[in-house]
């Protein structure tokens, strides 16, 4: 089952809010717990002095101390004890048999006590009476020692109900919250749930992506929107492309096709001499070799884009470029003289261009451009291929035409599969568009740089940079 | 009949031109690009138009809707490497008769090059049949009073021709238009000798004359009540 958000985030909530509701209902009680002890205090003080206020002297001689309990007015249960100076009992409430020792010599000035009828929180307190100066001149302040004690009962009662009032509020505002967090949280994720369903109808049949607004305007959410736009527009546009490429190829598949096959029928359509069938063999071997070239042109694209993805090539060497472009210039030394082109391999401060690469692939890569510029010059020109270290860790190679260049709205099309600037000439020269293709496919696995400049109506330039290796190394 | 292929891969046009010469007997002229191809389309007389559709210079598609703006109703035969059926669709809709994809059989385009051109002149029958001659438009023979007639090619063509015109008279020019492709010096006398070969072949040995030369303004292949008011 999966972990839902919402209840994650409504639960923490919750629980926060659950923590603070204890601590409140704790901070409430104790506070009146307090409190109320504080006025029970006051108010055993104030009895106290109820009860100071009916001691008074005997008439005999002793002038011992006397309470007259009629005229005393405490409830009936409070519990009363009342010594003098010297430690001897004045009085004691009848409904008591006596505080314990403990409290009346200690220095406490309260205690707990239990009853039947519950607690009972006592004070102890030393004050003195004063008495007519004129009626005992001797000492007109006798002191006294008034134990008393009065039931906590309704004390506790109080503080007892503080509580369950303060627990029952905090609980009916934790329930309103809970409901008020459900509903916050859930408004506050749909925005997310609409892109989450936005983002699943995008299909390879409806790449329309149409976020809502809403989650746009949320910063939370508004860079998941951008990066899902700009993914889904990167997709559709590679998806886009290898279904085009992917077309382009069966087209010159299946025309490749058609000429050989229509060149057989031709042959077996009537009966021929065998001089017609030996040349209408010959036709359809060139057709095939036409198609076995398109389909290695296909392949060998495909292979040097497997090997940028995957970073591996077999038959790795270290190559001297300028070697290598010498070696080429030489293969096609007869083809740029059926044209009359002349070919120029010129190496600049380029002895330590060395790269690691397969000789096969650069080949490929400096016979492909070439081709390309001898088969685009006109007769007389030249065509010239300069080695340069451009950097310190890279070789540039540049190849040169004096052709016609290439249109302005071609440029950013020549290194697609399948593409070709002029389809007359280019097939007439039988070229597929893929030279170039294969080309960047190439150079790219072995992570240089392949751009084309071109100025129309004089010449193109192809630059490539690869990579090269540091002298220590090497 | 005079047939227009304008297809830009070249060993490909010219097979197709080579199939239609040598298995409808027709005329074949080749355009390698939409450009040259809408030109010469525009200024021949066509009975078919074999088109490609991914041109360079100008798209078939293109090239095709220029064509029919301009009022020809000659049949269009596509030849397309792309068979997603909305093209198609889009195309047979904008004025092609017919379609092929790539690769296809010869025999199959020759046959479809056929029926459209018969179609094209109003024919949908495969035998054409004027008096008790019966020209046999699939296999390319004639047959007069139930015998086979042997015709060297460009006989065959001109009576051919003329058969599709359906009994109207047909000029020198006209013939010579539809007959010959574009490489071809036009001679008129050349269509005589074939005229006079096919009177021979056909006329001689039947009653009825067929074909008639209306001087000054051409030939025609019919049966008349009244043969000799024509002679």
């Amino acid at each position: 089952m999966k972990n839902s958000l919402r209840k994650q985030i409504i639960v923490s909530v919750l629980v926060s809010q659950l923590l603070l509701a204890i601590g409140l209902t704790l901070a409430i009680v104790l506070y009146s717990r307090a409190q109320l002890r504080s006025d029970f205090n006051i108010m055993l003080e104030g009895r106290v002095n109820t009860v100071l206020a009916v001691i008074h002297d005997a008439e005999d001689v002793s002038k011992t101390l006397v309470v007259e309990p009629k005229r005393l007015n405490i409830p009936a249960r409070d519990l009363v004890e009342v010594w003098d100076e010297n430690g001897s009992l004045i009085w004691r409430s009848p409904n008591w048999n006596g505080a314990p020792a403990a409290v009346v010599a200690g220095n406490a000035s309260t205690f707990e006590l239990d009853r039947e009828h519950g607690p009972y929180r006592g004070v102890v307190v030393h004050k003195a009476t004063i008495f007519d100066e004129e009626d005992n001149p001797a000492n007109p302040l006798r002191k006294v020692t008034i134990v008393y004690a009065a039931s906590t009962r309704e004390l506790d009662r109080r503080i007892l109900k503080i509580g369950t009032l303060a627990t029952g509020a905090s609980l009916l505002l934790l329930c309103l919250a809970g409901l008020f967090a459900s509903y916050g949280v859930s408004k506050g994720l749909s925005p997310m749930q609409e892109l989450a369903k936005a983002a699943a109808d995008v299909s390879i049949r409806n790449w329309s992506f149409n976020p809502p607004q809403e989650a746009r305007t949320k910063r939370e959410l508004s860079p998941l929107v951008d990066a899902l736009e700009v993914t889904i527009a990167s997709l559709q546009r590679a998806f886009d492309r290898e279904r085009e490429s992917t077309a382009d190829a069966a087209h010159e598949l299946k025309t490749a096709v058609a000429i050989l096959k229509s060149s057989l029928q031709l042959l077996i359509y009537q009966p021929r001499s065998i001089d017609d069938y030996q040349k209408g063999l010959a036709h359809a071997l060139e057709d095939c070799d036409r198609l076995e070239a398109l389909v290695c042109g296909t392949l060998s694209v495909a292979r040097a884009q497997r090997w940028a993805e995957e970073g591996k090539s077999d038959d790795i060497q270290c190559i001297d470029v300028v070697n290598s472009c010498e070696q080429s210039v030489a293969d096609l030394h007869a083809l740029a003289q059926s044209r009359s082109v002349e070919l120029r391999c010129l190496a600049n401060n380029a002895d330590e261009c060395v790269v690691r690469a397969s000789p096969a692939d650069l080949q490929t890569v400096w016979v492909n451009l070439l081709q390309n510029a001898i088969q685009h010059s006109p007769p007389g020109s030249t065509v010239s291929l300069r080695v340069s270290a451009s950097h310190p860790d890279n070789a540039l190679i540049a190849v040169e035409d004096a052709g016609t260049g290439i249109p302005a709205e071609h440029l950013p099309h020549v290194f697609e599969r399948f593409h070709r600037g002029d389809p007359s000439r280019s097939r007439a020269t039988g070229g597929f568009g893929l030279g170039l293709s294969i080309c960047r496919a190439i150079v790219e696995a072995y992570d240089g740089r392949i751009e084309i400049k071109t100025t129309d109506g004089a010449g193109t330039r192809v630059f490539v940079s690869l990579p090269t290796l540091t002298k220590v190394s090497s | 009949m005079r047939v227009l292929v304008v297809e830009d891969e070249k060993r490909l046009a010219q097979n197709v031109a080579d199939g239609l010469r040598q298995g409808a007997g027709y005329a074949v002229d080749v355009a390698l690009n939409g450009e040259s191809g809408l030109f010469m389309a525009e200024s021949n007389e066509y009975d078919l138009v074999v088109l490609d559709l991914m041109l360079p210079k100008l798209a078939g598609p293109v090239l095709l809707e220029r064509y029919r703006q301009s009022g020809h109703e000659t049949p269009v035969l596509i030849l397309t490497a792309r068979d997603d059926k909305r093209s198609i669709i889009n195309l047979l809709n904008g004025g092609a008769d017919d379609y092929l994809s790539k690769p296809f059989d010869l025999g199959e385009l020759l046959a479809r090059a056929k029926a459209l051109v018969r179609r094209g002149k109003g024919k949908p029958q495969p035998v054409f049949a004027v008096g008790d001659l019966e020209i046999n438009w699939a296999d390319r023979t004639v047959k007069r009073a139930g015998k086979p007639v042997e015709l060297v090619p460009m006989e065959y063509r001109v009576l051919e021709y003329l058969a599709s015109r359906s009994r109207a008279v047909v000029s020198k020019t006209e013939l010579l238009e539809h007959l010959y492709d574009y490489n071809w010096e036009k001679f008129g006398n050349v269509i005589e000798v074939y005229i006079s070969g096919l009177r021979k072949k056909i006329d001689s040995n039947s009653g009825t004359k067929l074909i008639h030369t209306l001087r000054g303004h051409g030939y025609a292949l019919r049966v008349e009540a009244n043969a000799e008011t024509n002679r």
